[in-house]
């Protein structure tokens, strides 16, 4: 009975606010800004400057805390893998309760900020792409398939789309060209990223393609899927929602994407292909951040 | 008579200390954020002015 008070007796946590930022990955979280806002910017009208940018805030939210959700759910996997292993969760910084909680609240918050700022169809919209990374892909695909991200790629896709309704309240073919041109780009930029990774990966289990069916089925999938990109990333010019720079933009972008990719595809040993994935894995981001950049430039100046 | 020692609770270290009040100092940041937004939106959503914003 005289351990009473040893029972009670509980460690402070040594979080800091620096490891819940770090729990909303803002990485991600800025590319799905800067993709949201692209969609906003697109749609013929806006509702109000400030609600514009309370419903950007609100969607930036929900991608954190996708985020968090998703390092509370991948604990396991992230203090296996090099690249994650000090995350605040593996790293002894935060719990995982605390992480779920934070994660699960900050959703609830972000959802009902945009449908109080902008409209319940983008909140509702906001609700389904976190639940999708979270249950869809977290949860049920990542572990289980090697189509995880292939998939689970809806999830980062969708962020335009959400902008757009926000600004709209409604749908239209703009924003889902621009999901389609995000959902053609995850895969040869995450298996470029996979190829280096692949020991990361087989050591936490993770099905990711390079480690179920091999480097070489992976290379070719990354250039079938980069010879699909180049045209996708040329539809808002052709059906008529972007300029001819973005056209011009895309036509060379997209040629330098199938280049890389075939370098990919033939340097398949030593340092020459690892550098190849480096190459590729950085011409991708900078392939979808200029495209978006200047289809956003167009509207904005023309 | 058995002597029971007083339960002595967990005496915080500095480093805990130093975070929570790190942490305490985010809270009130995102809590003075959270009145500024609030404030704004519902002034856009009422479509009144802003003082200060023509």
């Amino acid at each position: 009975m005289t351990d009473i008070g040893l029972q009670t007796r509980s460690r402070l946590s040594l979080a800091a606010p620096a490891d819940y930022w770090a729990l909303l990955k803002p990485r991600v979280m800025s590319l799905v800004i800067f993709t949201a806002l692209v969609g906003m910017i697109l749609a013929p009208h806006r509702i109000h400057p400030i609600l514009d940018a309370v419903a950007l805030l609100a969607i930036a939210l929900g991608a954190g805390a996708s985020g968090a959700l998703n390092q509370w759910w991948d604990a396991d996997i992230d203090a296996v893998m090099s690249r994650t292993r000090n995350r605040p969760i593996p790293g002894g910084r935060v719990t995982r309760d605390e992480a779920f909680a934070f994660g699960t609240g900050l959703s609830v918050f972000s959802v009902l900020l945009l449908g109080l700022a902008a409209n319940w169809f983008a909140a509702g919209l906001l609700a389904f792409t976190i639940l999708f990374y979270v249950v869809v892909y977290s949860m049920i695909l990542k572990r289980r398939t090697v189509e995880n991200i292939v998939i689970g790629g809806a999830a980062g896709a969708l962020p335009p789309v959400v902008g757009w309704t926000a600004a709209t309240g409604s749908l239209d073919v703009a924003p889902l060209v621009l999901f389609t041109i995000i959902f053609v780009w995850t895969p040869p930029h995450f298996w470029a990223l996979a190829l280096l990774k692949s020991d990361d990966y087989a050591r936490a289990g993770v099905p990711m393609l390079p480690v179920v069916m091999g480097p070489d089925v992976t290379r070719r999938r990354i250039l079938a899927y980069s010879l699909a990109l180049a045209p996708t990333g040329l539809l808002p010019w052709f059906l008529g929602f972007a300029g001819p720079i973005y056209g011009a933009t895309a036509a060379v972008g997209g040629i330098v994407f199938v280049a890389l990719a075939a370098m990919v595809f033939v340097r398949r040993e030593g340092p020459a292909a690892r550098l190849a994935c480096g190459r590729l894995f950085g011409f991708s981001i900078l392939w979808l951040a200029t495209l978006f950049a200047v289809i956003a430039a167009e509207r904005l100046f023309a | 008579m058995i002597h029971v020692p007083p339960p002595q609770g967990h005496v915080p270290s500095e480093a805990e200390l130093s975070a929570r009040r790190a942490r305490n100092r985010a809270i009130g940041f995102v809590l003075a954020a959270l009145v500024v937004l609030f404030y704004l939106t519902t002034m856009a959503k009422l479509g009144l002015k802003l003082p200060g914003l023509s």
